[in-house]
């Protein structure tokens, strides 16, 4: 049986298909129902989410029971007795789908059979089915939580950006030329799929990449932004030197006090415009997270590009809505706070 | 005294020569050409350019290889005697602690610093809302607050007024007089020599000559100055 979850609103109906399997009882489903459970994540991948919630035993009939419990049937298997009415668990299947990438979901259970027999637990399906329908039209919950994954990547992101170019314009100041240069530009040279693909094969053996895919994709966006975060500091480290560095040695400021007291001070502007265009790149970013990710992890822009895949073309929008605002936002954000009461 | 031995200094190719002594306490114009070495002397003295030859001892401690801040020396530049971003406090109290980590007693001489050089009451305020002659006063509470023996002037006050330079001149002189600092002050002006300097350095020709008293140096002067003063 298969329900199709329609969603009102202008354009081509957006679908998510939801297919009951409904029995019959003795025709091998517990079998089917444990291979369904055993390869979830390979389904996911092709699109089809066989959902945690609502299953038990590798089954869904948690589902099948709430409704039979409501409409008065009292012989449940595994004295089934539990509080929840059919439209808590529902929803929260519902839920479940609306937050999973996958186009489509499946829920099995042998006891959706009896449903034939007992027609005011189908009523009440039939009815929680047309009251959970206008919430898959939102933005799916899947967007927000992979908005806030962006997010946390790419503060991290930024934070690793500013470890690493900062001792090394500090240190460029000095050397004119030399290997520092060359590992920022090793960023600007490869593709973030090229280093990508290198840490992958590295991670492989020693640990699981998918389990790594944030760090990492948070790594390799700092790596890509250092060429550029170092083109803006440089120079502008280069002349707070030249310009308070005679000073600071005749009051014997060199090293930590100097680095606190003048050139972190006055190198806040470029600091700041450096930290907002490594916090909008690794935002947007989507290289090495779509070669890592598990199918239960996604940024936003893996999200808008599994929405997109999914044909969800509004959602898809939405999402990249989303993301432009919040790139532009944390752009602004660092930028303008490094520019705020500075002196000439 | 601060005692120059030989002393050969490179200044990017440029060599100035010097032998010479400065006893404790003068007052002391460095004065010559434009290009003749007078900034490269009172570099090499605050510890900016190298020595190649000789040694610079104070009193007869050799600090020829010691760094700026380690030297005996408080010196002021051309410009950007204060740092832009820090309050006039702030760079008063560098002249105490590098790290700024003062505490109630330091903070108390800042203070009074400040109230010396007729600046009360403006700690808080950024360099940009100080007129030139507060900013060079500043500059010279720093110096006050830092306590070095021996003073050094890379013509800080050249883009003041005359009226205003001659103050900054008197204060100076005046400060050196209470805390007994030697100072050393790079100069283009005979008259300003003349007001505050009991002697003078005549750098020419790559030598920097050892000091002579400015009265009888001025009115009789050498060839090589005769031709600087026109």
């Amino acid at each position: 049986m298969k329900l199709p979850l329609r969603a009102g609103g202008k354009g081509a109906p957006r679908k998510k298909v939801l297919w009951l399997h409904i029995g019959h009882y003795k025709t091998g489903t517990t079998a089917l129902q444990v291979f369904l459970a055993q390869n979830r994540k390979a389904l996911l991948r092709a699109g089809l989410d066989y959902p945690e919630q609502g299953q038990a035993h590798s089954k869904h009939s948690l589902l099948a029971f709430a409704l039979y419990r409501a409409a008065g049937v009292e012989t449940l298997m595994h004295g089934y007795a539990r509080p929840e009415t059919p439209e808590e668990v529902w929803d929260a299947l519902f839920d479940a789908l609306r937050a999973s990438p996958a186009p489509a979901g499946l829920v099995s259970s042998e006891e959706f059979m009896r449903l034939g027999a007992h027609p005011a637990a189908a009523r009440r399906l039939a009815a929680i089915v047309a009251r959970g329908l206008p919430g898959l039209a939102e933005l799916p919950s899947g967007v927000w939580r992979a908005a806030g994954v962006s997010l946390a990547v790419s503060l991290a992101s930024t934070a690793l950006l500013l470890v690493l170019a900062l001792p090394m314009a500090a240190a460029l100041t000095r050397a004119r030329r030399g290997w520092i240069d060359l590992v920022g530009l090793l960023g600007l040279a490869t593709s973030p799929l090229v280093i990508g693909t290198g840490l992958f094969v590295i991670l492989n053996p020693v640990a699981d990449p998918f389990a790594l895919a944030l760090p990492v994709t948070a790594a390799v966006n700092a790596l890509m932004a250092l060429p550029f975060a170092l083109r803006i500091l440089v120079p502008a480290s280069r002349e707070t030197v030249n310009r308070h560095g005679r000073l600071a040695l005749s009051l014997g400021m060199q090293g930590a006090p100097f680095a606190r007291l003048v050139w972190l001070r006055r190198l806040r502007p470029q600091i700041g415009f450096a930290a907002g265009l490594g916090a909008a790149l690794s935002m947007g970013d989507l290289g090495v997270i779509a070669l890592f990710a598990a199918p239960d992890v996604a940024t936003l822009p893996l999200e808008m590009y599994r929405l997109m895949g999914a044909y969800r073309m509004e959602a898809a929008a939405g999402a990249a809505l989303l993301l432009l605002g919040l790139a532009m936002a944390l752009f602004w954000l660092f930028d303008r706070g490094g520019r705020m009461h500075v002196e000439p | 005294m601060l005692s120059l031995e030989g002393v050969t200094v490179d200044n990017g190719g440029f060599h100035l020569r010097a032998d010479l002594a400065v006893p404790k306490g003068a007052r002391v114009a460095v004065i010559g050409p434009s290009g003749a070495g007078k900034s490269t002397l009172v570099e090499a003295v605050a510890g900016f350019l190298p020595v190649i030859e000789g040694r610079v001892l104070w009193r007869g401690r050799d600090i020829t290889h010691d760094g700026p801040g380690a030297r005996p020396v408080a010196m002021l530049f051309q410009d950007g005697n204060l740092f832009p971003h820090l309050t006039v406090a702030e760079n008063v109290g560098l002249g105490l602690r590098p790290d700024l980590r003062l505490d109630a007693a330091q903070r108390k001489t800042v203070a009074r610093a400040l109230a010396r050089v007729g600046l009360e009451g403006l700690g808080a305020r950024r360099p940009a809302q100080l007129s030139g002659g507060q900013q060079s006063r500043a500059a010279l509470a720093r110096v006050l607050v830092q306590g070095r023996p021996l003073l050094l002037l890379d013509e800080p006050f050249a883009a003041l007024g005359p009226a205003l330079k001659s103050e900054m001149l008197d204060l100076v002189a005046e400060l050196a007089g209470e805390t007994g600092a030697t100072l050393l002050m790079v100069s283009h002006d005979p008259g300003e020599a003349r007001r505050i300097a009991s002697d003078v350095i005549l750098v020419a020709e790559g030598q920097a000559h050892p000091p002579e008293p400015t009265g009888p140096l001025l009115d009789d002067p050498p060839e090589a100055l005769r031709a600087y003063l026109g």
